[in-house]
């Protein structure tokens, strides 16, 4: 008897961790188009599909990427524990990371779990989604770039911190150049400081002009038609040798708030 | 017989269970999209060039490249510098160029009568799936470094307020030496003359 009330306690237990003692685990389990919405706790799907939705769009708008009819699915979880749970066996690198992008045989899956921070996490997430799903493969720094540039909702961009740390490390000129990202090796390789220049550097390439912008647009669309352009720093230097080199003054002088919406050329330095 | 049942299905919950928890990533459904296949333009004498990258588009060397016919292998070549692959003799047709870990769906066409949207060069992507995540989260290595400095850092500082306040206790102790023997040269008789 008193191993199988044990078995029976070990077994809630297990329930009670893994949240599975009922039918489904998903209190929210919605379809609209092809993103499919699983989550642990209560939360409005309009609110994410609103918060997902302008990030396709801005992308679209800004770099032509467009979203494809590939399947999404995001599944969130009511804790970090439960996420952790979930993906330790199959995606080890959640441990080091607050939300994941996963993608297989064309099926695009992001992963999060309820923080303050869960609706920049989706944004960020969904670039990568956008940027996978227009292209073969893509630069780490841009990958990443972009992400940074558009976790955040327009005119709310509290950034101010990381925007006043780049001016201070452009000014003593400790901005890692783009060659320097080009070199990194994976994800999980990249620490605060790379994510903060790569931010940086797709930031200067969207905002600083439009010919700046056009490069960058021209390069994508060179990925997107299926070649392999090598690396921007050099791609662009064989069109303007000088481009680049107008990186560190734009960083000293990086406006408060730059606009990626509606008018892609507002917010300049000096404008 | 009632209590084996129970052990048998407290013992068959516990696996499930623990098989839940351990569980991979949600499983890929078949609607993974539509496939895209690449529309590619082939050099004089059915030549085809191509380029094997990796995630980040960077280009692959020692690469084995095969490619397919309606599935059947009809050449083959290893990728050489800035990941270049040449093959001769190919004909124009639906294809397929498969690396290790990628593949490439292609339309081969005649230059003649390319369409304008074939590429000459494409690149096979040599890897199958991919993570990015976001930066943040629970960082053992991390932690562990960060709290190693800011021990260093305050050990550090209490080091040096330390020798300050030695330091300073050794200058005084100094002034009040140099003032006791002050007062014994004072207290001294004069020397007779």
């Amino acid at each position: 008897m008193i191993p199988v009330v044990a078995l029976l306690a070990a077994t809630a237990w297990v329930n009670v961790c893994t949240g599975d003692g009922s039918a489904s685990r998903w209190v929210v389990e919605e379809q609209r188009g092809h993103a499919v919405l699983y989550s642990e706790f209560s939360i409005s799907a309009a609110a994410i599909w609103q918060e997902l939705d302008e990030v396709t769009g801005l992308l679209e708008k800004s770099l032509g990427i467009a979203a494809t009819e590939e399947r999404v699915e995001i599944v969130l979880f009511a804790s970090q524990a439960s996420y952790l749970r979930y993906l330790s066996s199959g995606l080890p690198q959640a441990r080091n990371r607050r939300a994941l992008f996963y993608k297989n045989a064309g099926v695009s899956q992001i992963y999060a779990w309820n923080n303050r921070s869960l609706m920049t996490d989706l944004r960020h997430e969904m670039v990568h989604v956008r940027v996978h799903q227009h292209l073969p493969f893509a630069p780490l720094w841009l990958d990443e770039g972009l992400a940074e540039c558009f976790e955040e909702r327009l005119g709310s961009r509290a950034d101010a911190s990381r925007r006043e740390l780049l001016r201070w490390k452009a000014r003593v000129n400790q901005v890692s150049s783009l060659r320097v990202l080009e070199r990194l090796p994976s994800a999980e390789s990249m620490d605060g400081d790379d994510y903060r220049n790569s931010w940086a550097w797709t930031s200067f390439l969207l905002t600083e002009s439009d010919e700046s912008r056009r490069f960058l647009r021209d390069y994508v669309a060179e990925i997107h038609r299926g070649e392999a352009p090598g690396a921007f720093s050099s791609w662009v230097a064989n069109q303007n040798a000088e481009l680049l080199s107008r990186g560190n003054s734009y960083f000293r002088k990086m406006p408060s708030s730059l606009n990626f919406g509606s008018s892609l050329n507002v917010g300049g330095p000096g404008r | 017989m009632t209590a084996i049942s129970s052990v048998n299905r407290g013992i068959l919950t516990v696996l499930l269970s623990l098989a839940v928890t351990f569980q991979a990533p949600l499983a890929v459904g078949a609607d993974g999209g539509s496939v895209r296949i690449q529309d590619v333009r082939l050099g004089k004498g059915g030549l085809l060039t191509t380029r094997v990258v990796d995630l980040q588009g960077r280009p692959m060397s020692g690469q084995s490249v095969e490619v397919l016919h309606r599935g059947e292998l009809v050449a083959t070549a290893e990728s050489g510098k800035n990941g270049l692959v040449t093959i001769v003799g190919l004909r124009p047709g639906q294809h397929e160029i498969v690396t290790s870990s990628g593949s490439l769906p292609c339309r081969f066409w005649a230059a003649e009568t390319a369409p304008p949207s074939a590429i000459s060069v494409p690149a096979v992507v040599n890897d199958a799936s991919l993570v990015r995540g976001q930066f943040g989260g629970f960082n053992l290595p991390i932690l562990v470094y960060a709290g190693a400095t800011i021990g260093a850092l305050v050990v550090g500082v209490h080091a040096m307020n330390s020798a300050d306040d030695a330091q300073a206790a050794n200058a005084r102790l100094n002034g009040e030496v140099a003032a006791l023997e002050q007062r014994v040269k004072e207290l001294e008789p004069p020397a007779s003359p």
